[in-house]
């Protein structure tokens, strides 16, 4: 895109609260998909490609859907291929010694591989980007945007309106429909406590706590071991799991004890505990920098105070440790 | 934003302004037009804009890392999460070192997965 110069007139400005709505909730919209339309964009994209139609497109309940649909589907297609190439092989093999045999083979195989491995590894994210959607879509009809390519957009902007999640490849393409429903924390992430926070109609499900995936048995109550819970090793999902489960209840079942704790929370707080099957571990429960409590690190057993444990998760000593500001 | 003078902390990333870059070190190419500071295995990564007059290296040790920023240019790091978002830090010229946090496990020290 030229930079024009051009700036946003007042007018313009008071049309971004609406333009945002519109595409929050077309982006977070729970409606059944319209197929049909989203369809028209799919052919809209192919043809704007200056690739041929795909001989199928699979209309899917699920990105999950979508992805499988899309292999065997492709598979399907490709079956009359590979018969041709298992007659060939056939024929081959018994009449050509295996030197000749090998070369035909191999240049068949190539032809067929060729032929299945014409994958686009492409997928747009539909009513999932809606941020994009609205951006591109506010240039052209509140700014006054024109250009070529806008023909273009108008076609993959018809499915986002329309649908979910697509994938294209160059014999399938496969349209998700939009989720069946979508739970939020007052944040606008994707949270719940106790089920899936996004689920789509064919039983596919995410979940996720205050925005941070973690496994749907934890949702259902069923927790690891306080141990694992603690060296759990993903530190945003172990983070989750420890509010989840509860800091009181975790430091009980490991009979923790306070060894230093420091004037500044991001410095943290040096446990120490008798973890079943373990031995005595020492760990550090700290304060990040967007304020979140609760993140605990697995430290040395030889770090006495906080500031010493801290310092040795960077690899430094106490003295080296002195930022100026956390973010 | 948030500034500093010699030493920040941006989530799992320590950055530390240093006199110069050592030895034995090999550049690092940007991805998308952004340096990959730090890298997170859901897409959350640490990211310096690529623009003339930075660049990165990497040495031995996969949790150091080294950013060079010549005196004329200004850059900041960003935390590539649309939630809980660690705020910006500003990088003025100079050289910097920049440290992954780790945590210690039984089977021994490995880098904070996020």
């Amino acid at each position: 895109m030229k930079k024009t110069g051009q700036k946003l007139t007042p007018e313009m400005i008071a049309q971004m609260p609406g333009w945002v709505d519109k595409w929050v909730k077309l982006g977070l919209s729970t409606e059944p998909a319209d197929f049909n339309a989203a369809e028209k964009g799919v052919r809209g994209c192919y043809q704007a490609a200056g690739l041929k139609q795909p001989k199928i497109i699979l209309r899917m309940d699920s990105p999950y859907g979508v992805i499988y649909g899309t292999a065997i589907a492709h598979n399907i297609i490709n079956a009359e291929i590979n018969k041709v190439y298992a007659q060939v092989y056939a024929q081959v093999d018994d009449q050509v010694h295996d030197q000749v045999y090998a070369q035909v083979r191999a240049q068949v195989y190539a032809q067929v591989s060729d032929q299945v491995s014409k994958i686009y590894r492409t997928y747009r994210g539909g009513n999932l980007w809606a941020g994009w959607y609205a951006h591109v879509s506010f240039l052209r009809d509140v700014v006054g945007w024109k250009g070529d390519k806008l023909n273009d957009f108008f076609h993959d902007e018809l499915i986002a309106k329309n649908a979910g999640w697509t994938i294209w490849t160059e014999t399938v393409a496969a349209i998700s429909d939009r989720p069946k429903n979508i739970r939020l924390d007052d944040e606008g992430r994707l949270h719940c406590v106790d089920g899936p926070a996004i689920f789509w109609r064919d039983g596919y499900t995410l979940c996720a706590w205050h925005g941070v995936r973690i496994p749907a048995e934890w949702t259902r109550g069923s927790f690891p071991s306080a141990k694992e819970m603690l060296f759990w090793k993903n530190i945003e999902q172990r983070r989750a799991g420890c509010s989840m489960l509860g800091w009181s209840k975790i430091l009980k079942e490991i009979n923790a004890k306070v060894i230093d704790k420091d004037n500044n929370p991001m410095v943290g707080t040096l446990m120490e505990a008798d973890i079943p099957d373990s031995g005595i571990e020492r760990f550090l429960v700290v304060e990040c920098g967007t304020g979140r409590k609760g993140i605990v690190l697995p430290v040395s057993r030889e770090a006495n105070t906080a500031l010493e444990a801290n310092a040795s998760t960077w690899g430094l000593k106490p003295d080296q440790y002195k930022p100026e500001v956390r973010s | 934003m948030k500034t500093f003078i010699k030493q920040a902390a941006q989530g799992d990333v320590l950055i530390t302004r240093i006199d110069k870059l050592p030895e034995g070190l090999s550049e690092t190419r940007s991805q998308d037009g952004k340096f990959i500071i730090a890298h997170s295995e859901t897409g959350h990564h640490h990211t310096v804009a690529e623009v003339p007059g930075v660049q990165f290296f990497s040495g031995k040790d996969p949790t150091i890392a080294y950013l060079e920023v010549i005196d004329s240019v200004e850059v900041t790091l960003e935390h590539e999460r649309t939630f809980d978002t660690h705020e910006s830090l500003l990088l003025k010229g100079g050289t910097y070192e920049i440290r992954r946090q780790q945590e210690y496990t039984p089977e021994g020290w490995r880098r904070v997965a996020d």
